[in-house]
């Protein structure tokens, strides 16, 4: 191999083959371009002209260039170049190649992969033997055939638990003892940068057989890792650890709920010269309690994965319901008080006795009235549960067993008429009461309480006290489970205390020993078998069958492994998570003096080789010299020049389009103005230039009646474009429907939909004086209204506002009489205040209203004259229908309106003129 | 074999015959386009139109009398019809290799002049002309079918020269010749005066492609005739425009001379021009020297 550069070549032997190059510069200035083929009707009167030089035009120099190019190219990669070869690697010895496929790799594995595979390439091509160790798999070790290794190396994922490279070094020398094996090698060791037991080790095994080199992966790929989150009183804290101190990075923790939703975000920053980062969520308990897992975002790794378990999960809580029932107003009843201190925090059971204890709580709460000695609440206790208990007046007059202390006979009696003591409020809680930290309302006085017997350890078991010393809430353990005793009622005869804050933040604490009952409730027999497995990169899966079962005594103390990875596992009902990173788990940077070992930086530098990027653009190049002779021999359609000239047509046009861009905002505006300061009736371009010349004459003679008739002065009617227009300046547009009209696009059917919810009407006419009564649907209609929101629509009968706006109506002809209309039929409920939106017939009523310039009628109407005449009063009726809305449905004309239409029943029709 | 064979012909046939259709239907509008405001002979005579009653004359038989129109009034009626006179039209396309020929983008040489001369039948048929098409459909036929076997003719015929060389034409007759009369003007010369000699005259359409005319090559071109009987090679096609040019109109003004000498009207048409004018062209250029014959 030879370098030029940072290019170095495997066959350089080939390059003698650029000298010929020049040859074939001659050769290709030599030979023209195949001529254009035309067969020529006049070939006659061709060969009298003189002939021209047939000096035969040489290909132009820019395609001999080109053609040199590609050969130069070929001959460069026949020659094999190589992007900064690894000059290192010029020994024969077998290639070792150890790879980290810890879950601490897992964040830059697709860059330690192509570095492996680098290595494993370079030494296929010289032909090396090689062999890949993978420090947390338990793959076989055999020096092979560098390709084999190459296949294995596509098979390896990262795992979910540590590297365990005293391992490796022991599987490694058993390798290296067996026959075959390779006394020296040349070794990667493609390490994650993070340090763990057995690397002198390793490192010591390998260098005495050759060189080592460990490859520590770059700034970014550092190792990040989620400790076990603790649930704070408002959410949760998590810690995160990273392998190196350098540099401030941001990281955020997510907390995703059962459902794989994101529940919680938190921020998290390391700071330059710190490895740890702190995380905080606030989250309200009952979300806290869905929560499935937390993880790193954008860190695909085991470590970034915190599975949380049944310890997260709500508690049930049982209340024991007195036998009888409670003979107590509700609001008094101490049951009342316990179920709602409780029940922000866990889920309530209520019932008797024998009842709840088959739900399986994992705590139970007896209040005075309760007071229940059978046996079973005992074993409940004794198997872990927690029993919490109120004193009351049965209490007080006889104690019972299941009492965390003795108790003397008789309650306490503070303040009230005959007693000289105030009421005692509630000491500050000791650190080492589970209750530290909680602030104790001033409205919490001891009015009554149960006294324990003075006892030598009774201080031991006092969580709580009164201000003079007296416990108040005394606890002690019994069996596995917990009796917790509150000397005072649950409700509020005694104290003050459950009409406070104080009460339920109590409780609340109390039930973090029955939350641990959910793990520990699963007792110390059998063993977790697992039922979901982690892999490397932090993704839930099914397990590989390869696991074992971990004895329940031995849950808390095994560490992630192969045989036991990561992963939820069950056991009976209970669930727990196994995590990868635990605690204690350290990311402490990989030493840097590793016996006999070189260290290098994974920057995403390696040798590249080029021979296959150089034939391709070969192979493009002979492509585009293939289209170029095409095109020389006048095989190309249009090529090249009116091809060009188009291009540089849609460049002069485009410039064209944004030059003016200005100006036209200009006119906008100005043709806005023009369309909002005066009114003007509006009809839809349908692409017809005959119905569209129909639709305008017809709207400007009508708009020509209306100013005669009334007081609107309509200007000249305009055109619509549904799609681009401004429809809200139109009082009513008329919408001429031909039987193959299409679908209005999505915008032009948002644009209509505004301007009909905007107050809007439209006037839809499908001029064919059947359809939408007889014969079924228009179909142009039907395919035009598809994107429309047309409500509910009714015949107009001649009681329709239409009929009397203006004119009194007892029709509406246009072209074609008799004919329906049909408007909406609940037009109440829209904000159009009762005028229908939407009017839909069939009668042409542009084609009666049109005149020619010259002022004649442009088409014959059915009902001649007289039926034109009234299709005018109709469109009159229209405009006004449009601008004044409901004005004549107003009842204040309802008896003028009446009288005149009893004139009109006894009189001939014309007597129905205003 | 024989149902094979059979199929393979058929399909054939129908391949060649699929043009035909598109062209009778191409020159169908064309013809109907021309045909709005021609008219007939305008004066009266035999035919079947009516064309006036007139009072009745001494010299009419009474068997000319109007019987009907003279019943509503005083005096006799003749009725009178419009004078038609059928001439026979002879149509020749050429069909030499040279006018299966086309830019990109326009017809056939050849369909253009099939365009043309079809609509001209159709109209003359119209107006009760007969027509056939010269050397292939035998004597002139006047109405529909003499018109459908005429435009096939015309479409799908050989149109040899050896037609126009040894014509067999009735005397007096006129002649509508299309082709691109790249020939010599001397040959046309002695074919047109064996014509002439038979008593018939006519109309030369000559039909240009815009290639032949514009000669927009340009670079390194072989030029081959149609028959591949010869080549020629230009280094640089676009160093010759300017002497073609000059050649072409050399020749055109050559044939002109020739038609003008022979007593014939040349007609020039490009094939990317529409046919509409061309024939309207003929159409008129027929049109007197029919109204001169019948004086």
């Amino acid at each position: 191999m030879i370098s030029l550069g940072p290019i170095g070549f495997a066959a350089p032997l080939a390059l003698i083959a650029l000298i010929a190059l020049p040859l074939l510069w001659l050769l290709l200035r030599a030979t023209p371009p195949a001529p254009r083929h035309v067969v020529f009707a006049p070939l006659r009167l061709l060969q009298r002209l003189a002939q021209t030089p047939q000096t035969p035009q040489s290909a132009p120099w820019w395609l001999i260039m080109l053609r040199l190019l590609m050969a130069a190219i070929v001959v460069i990669a026949l020659a094999q170049p190589v992007w900064r070869p690894d000059d290192g690697a010029r020994s024969d010895l077998p290639v070792l190649v150890v790879v980290d496929n810890g879950w601490q790799a897992a964040q830059g594995w697709p860059r330690t992969l192509a570095q492996a595979r680098a290595y494993l390439e370079s030494a296929n091509a010289q032909g090396r033997r090689a062999a890949l160790a993978l420090t947390a798999s338990q793959s076989e070790i055999v020096f092979e055939n560098a390709s084999a290794a190459l296949a294995r190396l596509d098979g390896v994922r990262p795992q979910s638990w540590s590297p365990d490279r005293a391992d490796l070094a022991t599987r490694l020398e058993d390798a290296l003892s067996a026959s075959g094996a390779p006394s020296r090698f040349d070794s990667w060791w493609l390490s994650d940068g993070v340090a763990g037991e057995g690397d002198t080790t390793l490192a010591r095994l390998i260098s005495q057989r050759g060189r080592l080199v460990v490859s520590l992966p770059g700034g970014n790929d550092g190792a990040l890792a989620l400790r076990p989150v603790s649930a704070a009183a408002d959410g949760f804290e998590a810690e995160i650890i990273r392998s190196g101190t350098s540099g401030t990075r941001d990281v955020t923790v997510s907390a995703v709920g059962q459902d794989g939703q994101v529940i919680a975000r938190a921020p998290a920053r390391f700071e330059d010269g710190r490895s740890t980062a702190r995380a905080e969520a606030r989250l309200p308990l009952d979300l806290r309690n869905r929560l499935a897992s937390v993880r790193l975002e954008g860190v695909s790794s085991a470590g970034a994965v915190q599975l949380l378990d049944d310890s997260w999960q709500r508690p049930r809580i049982a209340l024991i319901e007195p036998e009888g029932g409670e003979n107590r107003q509700p609001l008094l009843s101490d049951l009342h008080y316990a179920q709602q201190a409780l029940a922000p925090y866990a889920e309530i059971v209520r019932g008797p006795l024998e009842t709840v204890l088959e739900e399986e709580p994992s705590g139970l709460v007896m209040v005075d009235a309760a007071r229940n000695e059978d046996p079973s609440v005992l074993e409940f206790v004794e198997r872990g549960g927690l029993l919490i208990r109120f004193a009351g007046p049965r209490l007080a007059a006889r104690e019972d067993s299941l009492l965390p202390v003795r108790l003397r006979q008789g309650g306490r009696l503070l303040g009230g008429a005959l007693n000289w003591e105030e009421p005692q409020t509630i000491a500050p809680f000791g650190d080492d009461s589970p209750f530290a930290g909680l602030s104790i309302s001033g409205d919490a006085t001891i009015r009554s309480q149960v006294l324990a017997e003075p006892e030598a350890d009774l201080d031991r078991r006092v969580w709580a006290r009164l201000a003079d010393g007296t416990p108040l809430v005394t606890a002690d353990r019994r069996g596995e489970g917990w009796v917790v005793l509150f000397h005072i009622t649950a409700g509020p005869d005694w104290s003050g205390l459950p009409l406070t804050g104080t009460f339920p933040a109590m409780l609340r604490r109390v039930l973090a020993l029955a939350e641990g009952a959910g793990t520990g409730g699963a007792g110390s027999e059998g063993s977790w078998q697992i039922e979901r497995m982690l892999d490397g990169t932090g993704r839930l899966r099914a397990p590989t069958g390869n696991e074992s079962a971990i004895p329940a005594d031995a849950f808390d103390e095994t560490p992630a492994s192969p045989t036991h990875p990561p992963g939820i596992w069950r056991l009976g009902a209970a669930s727990a998570a196994l995590n990868a990173v635990r605690a204690d788990t350290v990311l402490s940077p990989m030493a840097r003096d590793l016996p006999g070992a070189l260290y290098e930086i994974r920057d995403g530098v390696r040798e590249q080789r080029l021979a296959g990027p150089l034939l391709a653009l070969a192979a493009l190049l002979l492509a585009l010299d293939m289209i170029i002779a095409l095109a020389f021999a006048g095989r190309l359609p249009g090529l090249p020049a009116s091809r060009l000239a188009g291009l540089a047509m849609a460049v002069l046009i485009g410039g064209a389009v944004l030059a003016p861009a200005a100006e036209a905002q200009d006119t906008d505006i100005a043709e806005a103005l023009d369309r909002a300061l005066e009114v003007r009736f509006g009809y839809v371009m349908t692409g017809n230039r005959e119905v569209d010349a129909v639709s305008r004459a017809g709207l400007a003679a009508l708009s020509r009646e209306v100013t005669a008739r009334s007081a609107i002065e309509p200007e000249e009617p305009r055109g619509v474009d549904l799609d681009d227009d401004e429809l809200i300046f139109f009082p009513l547009i008329y919408w001429p429907v031909t039987p193959d009209a299409q679908p209005v696009s999505e915008r032009a059917a948002r644009n209509i939909n505004t301007y009909l919810l905007s107050g809007g009407m439209i006037i839809f006419d499908t001029r064919d004086g059947a359809a939408g009564t007889r014969g079924g649907a228009h179909p142009g209609l039907e395919r035009v209204m598809q994107g429309l929101e047309i409500p509910a629509l009714a015949r107009a009968d001649t009681e329709h506002v239409l009929s009397r706006t203006f004119y009194l109506l007892r029709e509406y002809p246009g072209r074609i009489a008799g004919t329906d209309i049909w408007v909406e039929a609940n037009p109440d409920g829209a904000a159009r205040d009762g005028v229908s939106g939407v009017i839909i017939g069939s009668a042409d009523w542009a084609g009666a209203w049109a005149r020619a310039e010259s002022g004649n009628p442009m088409f014959p109407v059915e009902g001649g004259e007289r039926q034109r005449e009234m299709s005018y009063r109709f469109g009159v009726n229209l405009a006004m229908y449009a601008l004044t809305g409901n004005y004549k449905t107003d009842q204040v004309h309802v008896p003028a309106i009446l009288e005149r239409l009893g004139q009109g029943r006894r009189g001939p029709p014309q007597r129905l003129e205003p | 074999m024989t149902i094979r064979h059979t199929q393979t012909l058929r399909r054939a046939a129908e391949h060649a015959a699929a043009p035909f259709p598109a062209l009778l239907a191409e020159a169908e509008r064309v013809a109907a386009s021309v045909a709005l405001g021609t008219h007939g002979r305008r004066r009266s005579g035999h035919g079947e139109t009516f064309w006036e009653y007139r009072r009745h004359r001494t010299e009419d038989g009474a068997q000319a009398v109007d019987w009907r129109r003279s019943a509503r009034g005083q005096h006799l009626f003749v009725r009178e019809t419009e004078w038609e006179a059928a001439n026979a039209v002879y149509l020749w396309r050429d069909g030499s290799p040279g006018m299966a020929l086309a830019s990109k983008g326009q017809p056939l040489k050849k369909d253009r002049a099939a365009v043309c001369l079809m609509a001209i039948a159709a109209l003359l048929s119209r107006g009760g002309e007969r027509i056939t098409a010269l050397g292939e459909t035998g004597r002139p036929r006047a109405g529909r079918a003499g018109l459908e076997i005429t435009a096939r003719a015309l479409a799908e015929g050989p149109g040899e020269a050896r037609a126009v060389e040894s014509a067999d034409i009735a005397r007096h007759a006129r002649i509508v010749l299309a082709s691109d009369f790249l020939d010599p003007p001397e040959t046309w010369t002695a074919r047109l005066a064996r014509l002439n000699a038979s008593g018939a005259s006519g109309i030369l359409l000559r039909i240009i492609d815009p290639a032949e005319e514009d000669f927009p090559f340009a670079g390194r071109t072989r030029f081959a005739a149609p028959d591949n009987a010869a080549r020629l090679l230009f280094g640089r096609a676009e160093d010759a425009r300017d002497a073609y040019r000059t050649v072409w109109a050399e020749h055109g003004a050559a044939l002109a001379q020739m038609a003008r000498q022979a007593g014939w009207t040349l007609l020039t048409h490009r094939t990317d021009r529409p046919a509409g004018p061309a024939v309207m062209a003929l159409h008129q250029a027929l049109a007197p020297r029919a109204m001169e014959q019948a004086r």
